[in-house]
């Protein structure tokens, strides 16, 4: 069967009817005439009839032009010959089941057209020849041995499925060509969009590529997410967020970004066509939530409009508190739910040895310190001796006249403050120490952050407790930040978030774990650890994967984010293939257009010898 | 409309006047002349016989035959009666054509024929036709007729189409008494051929097809790509002429001769052929007599 790719330069067919007329221009024949034309006719009519199809030719010269100008016409309407068939005894059939294999045409995706055509391949097999299935995206993946029965060969098609994954068509060939390697009379089949660069494809012998795709393609993706936290500012993030417009167009896109449903922004993008423009998105968390970014467009290619990430949940920061009694700060560290604390009595503080290792901070409420180890301390009101920051022995009414540049304090109404009673810090800086000044009186600092190698320590040169402090909502957020701030316990971002076809690996607290991976899609798959580390291979989906171990449970991101894989459009075929360009219904095509365009001019090219030779055909 | 007219010269006026037209039919004349007639009557030649009826003239009873067969016989007895000759020339634009052309060629052939039956005291009339009769030179006989004659020959134009059909049917409607009648024409588009026959069959004619074609009828000296006209028609049709294409048409004259011939012997009608090329001298003083057209 022949179809045309573009009917509409059939329109050169007008060229027939200016043949036929500028053919009527040349020079007339000779009169003759005769005395009657009915023996002529009869004649005629005789000779027709003797000769059958030459009576056609009885104007060959014009029937050559009108010939040559269809052929021409034909030929810029780009044919195809749609067929189908494999005629190898080993066949190595490749189907393509990257991302871009989802994009939609009409009702159906190129992956539906591809499974079509794998059929009709397997269907067209002759007895005895061998087929091999292999998938391709990320990895490839034999899916059968070579085969002769199409009932194991169907049941083996039925079994795969398209993935989100970015294609790597290389390995599947590399793999085709050697499964075939040493055979004679193979074939290799590729069914794909050919949505990747040419030079993704390697050199492969007898490779014939169906392209199910097209070059005309809308679509934007998400092309990376990538969550950090603010650095200057503790439970504070900041998104990064691509975006790429594949279009021939400028596009302002909706952007929003959720955090466990919950919206933490929503904003527009203006991208210009074929470009990509990004934006940073802050937003505050205690972590444990899980964020994505969708971009609300309609286009061809919905998988790549999202992309995920897992903020989890810091570790409950351990704290111990030295303290005579301390109301107000012992409020807050009941209500901060990270938290877990243990109040040691002044008595405790005497008797025992300080031992930092047992808590992430150590708070010394009032209570004089001769020598810190290293360690992570809250000291208020207080200093130690092995400290490069000393008390000012002169105390005095003082009020806050300003706060520093510090993310501790970053925000906090603390202006104003009256301290009825408080020294001054002073401290001697050198070049292994951080010290930065938090609170100012106008005598000097009354409170700073000193960071020593892998040792942290805070220090309030006065009682909170006999300001007006605590009663603002400045306390409780300044304590929690410092806490934080001294812990160094940051929620995990990195190790939960990996591209589509990528394997995660966990660790699990005992050696033989049994872990239930919750995939996006909703199906579960239960692997087991192996001396305490397990490998979740199934990531083919992109969404948040839950792992339950054990009693706990975690979980992580699976993302496409890859801006190739995004381009849907197919892609110019390399020379080293045989192209055949595939329609949805599975046949193959073969391109006419040069067969025909050469046929045109030979018979151009014939016309003109027969002219040249004087040679008119009856 | 004078020069025209066929010359002819004095020895081959009298070679015309040696030879005599030869019917097969006995035909019905008006006046005794020199041809037998099919109505019987009171000549001194017995013509046949047939049984009494009532009625009959008893002188006229065979009495030998009614001694020995004891049956009444009454003689039948054939009258000497003069032939009327009837000469339908076409005289359509076809044939204008050939070399020389063949409505020249029949002019002086019908003036040849006419000549011989004026020369024998017949009666001659000349008629043409295209698309039916169109002129008819009223019956002349004797020798002194032959300037009129010519000159009414001599008149003749070859234009416009031909209906041999029309013309005949025209023919039969004018012409009472029958006669031996010569159709000089190409016969090149007769139409319904069979029914012109049967028409001048049906009036009890003697009739003769006398097909008259050009060399260029026969075989054209034609080549190449051509645009032919037909001469009567003016239709047009082009053809690339080659060798096998000419090799088919002389086929189709040749076919079309034969088949003209025999619907005329199946007819019971004459026909003969001759081109133009043949001299006509040798045509009338040869051809027409090895034929039994005259004797």
């Amino acid at each position: 069967m022949i179809e045309l790719v573009t009917p509409l330069a059939l329109v050169a067919l007008l060229a027939i009817p200016i043949i036929l007329f500028l053919y009527s221009l040349r020079p007339r024949r000779q009169r003759v005439v005769q005395s009657s034309n009915q023996l002529w006719r009869e004649a005629l009519a005789q000779r027709r009839r003797g000769l059958g199809l030459r009576q056609i030719l009885s104007n060959l010269s014009l029937l050559l032009l009108l010939l040559s100008a269809g052929a021409l016409a034909l030929s810029l309407s780009a044919p195809q010959w749609l067929t189908q068939g494999v005629d190898a005894s080993d066949t190595v059939v490749i189907i393509d089941v990257s991302a871009s294999m989802q994009t939609k045409h009409g009702d159906s995706t190129r992956f539906d057209a591809a499974l079509r055509q794998a059929r009709l391949l397997i269907d067209a097999k002759p007895s005895g020849a061998r087929m091999l299935l292999i998938e391709s995206a990320r990895q490839a993946r034999a899916k059968t041995a070579f085969e002769d029965n199409k009932d194991v060969l169907i049941k083996a098609l039925e079994t795969i499925r398209v993935t989100d994954e970015a294609g790597v068509p290389a390995l599947a060939l590399a793999l085709g060509a050697t499964l075939l390697a040493g055979a004679d009379d193979t074939q290799i089949h590729f069914l794909t969009d050919a949505a990747f660069a040419s030079t993704q494809l390697p050199f492969v012998p007898n490779l014939k590529l169906h392209v199910h795709g097209n070059s005309d393609t809308r679509n934007v993706a998400v092309t990376r997410f990538a969550v950090r936290a603010d650095p200057a500012s503790p439970e504070t993030y900041q998104a990064l967020i691509r975006v790429h417009n594949y279009t021939r167009e400028p596009l302002k896109l909706p952007l929003q970004l959720t955090g466990s449903g919950a919206s933490l922004w929503r904003g527009q993008l203006q991208v210009e066509a074929h470009s990509s423009e990004a934006v940073v998105v802050p937003f505050h968390s205690l972590g444990g939530i899980e964020l994505q970014v969708n971009i609300d467009y309609a286009d061809d290619l919905q998988l790549d409009n999202s992309a995920y990430a897992v903020l989890s949940a810091p570790p409950p920061i351990h704290v111990g508190m030295y303290s005579a009694g301390n109301f107000y700060l012992e409020s807050v560290l009941d209500a901060l739910p990270q938290l877990g604390h243990t109040r040691l009595t002044a008595d405790e503080f005497r008797k025992s040895r300080l031992a930092s290792s047992d808590f992430d901070v150590i708070i010394l409420d009032r209570l004089a310190a001769l020598e810190l180890p290293p360690g992570r301390f809250l000291l208020i009101d207080t200093v130690a001796t092995n400290l490069p920051v000393e008390l000012n022995s002169e105390r005095s009414a003082r009020t806050v006249s300003a706060l520093g540049e510090s993310a501790l304090v970053s925000g906090l109404q603390l202006t104003g403050l009256a301290i009825p009673d408080t020294a001054t810090l002073h401290h001697n800086r050198n070049q292994d120490e951080l010290v930065q000044n938090l609170i100012w009186t106008s005598a000097g600092p009354v409170a700073v952050s000193l960071i020593n190698g892998e040792s942290r320590v805070l220090l309030i040169a006065f009682d909170p407790a006999q300001t007006d402090w605590p009663k603002r909502a400045a306390f409780p957020l300044f304590i929690e930040r410092a806490l934080t701030w001294l812990s160094g316990h940051d929620p995990e971002i990195d190790d939960t978030t990996l591209e589509a076809g990528l394997s995660y690996r966990v660790t699990t607290p005992t050696q033989n774990s049994r872990i239930a991976v919750h995939r996006p899609d909703g199906s579960n798959v239960e692997i087991r650890a192996v001396d305490g580390k397990a490998v979740v291979q199934t990531t083919d989906k992109t969404g948040i994967y839950g792992l339950s171990i054990d009693n706990g449970f975690r979980s992580f991101a699976v993302n496409l984010v890859d801006a190739v894989e995004s381009n849907i459009a197919s892609q110019p075929v390399v020379a080293n293939t045989s192209e055949h360009q595939a329609k949805s219904d599975g046949t193959i095509a073969q391109l006419l257009w040069p067969i025909l365009a050469a046929l045109g001019l030979a018979l151009l090219l014939l016309e003109w010898t027969m002219r040249a030779v004087g040679r008119g055909g009856a | 409309m004078t020069t025209l007219a066929p010359q002819f010269d004095a020895e081959f006026l009298r070679k015309l006047e040696r030879l005599e037209w030869l019917t097969r039919r006995r035909l019905r004349g008006q006046t005794r002349g020199e041809q037998r007639s099919r109505a019987q009557g009171r000549s001194i030649e017995l013509f046949d016989y047939r049984a009494y009826q009532h009625g009959d003239d008893l002188r006229y009873i065979d009495w030998n035959l009614y001694s020995r067969l004891d049956q009444l016989f009454v003689k039948l007895f054939a009258a000497e009666e003069d032939l009327t000759l009837y000469l339908l020339i076409d005289a359509s634009a076809s044939m204008a054509l050939g070399q020389p052309s063949k409505v020249d060629y029949t002019r002086r052939l019908a003036a040849a024929l006419a000549y011989i039956g004026l020369a024998h005291f017949e009666r001659v009339g000349v008629s043409t036709f295209r698309a039916g009769l169109i002129q008819t030179s009223p019956l002349m006989r004797g020798r002194a007729n032959i300037m009129h004659l010519l000159q009414f020959l001599g008149s003749l134009s070859a234009t416009g189409k031909t209906s041999l059909e029309m013309a005949i049917s025209d023919f039969a409607a004018s012409s009472r008494k029958p006669g031996m009648v010569i159709v000089l024409s190409d016969f090149l588009d007769v139409g319904d051929i069979k029914h012109c026959l049967s028409s001048l069959r049906s009036q009890r004619h003697d009739a003769v097809m006398l097909q008259i074609l050009a060399e260029d009828d026969i075989a054209p000296p034609l080549a190449g790509d051509l645009q032919l006209v037909d001469s009567e028609h003016q239709s047009s049709i082009r053809v690339s002429l080659d060798e096998a294409l000419r090799n088919t048409y002389e086929q189709a004259v040749l076919s079309h001769v034969d088949a003209l011939a025999r619907h005329c012997l199946s007819a019971g009608i004459g026909y003969a052929r001759t081109s133009t090329s043949v001299p006509f001298e040798d045509l009338v003083l040869k051809h027409m007599r090895t034929g039994q057209l005259l004797k």
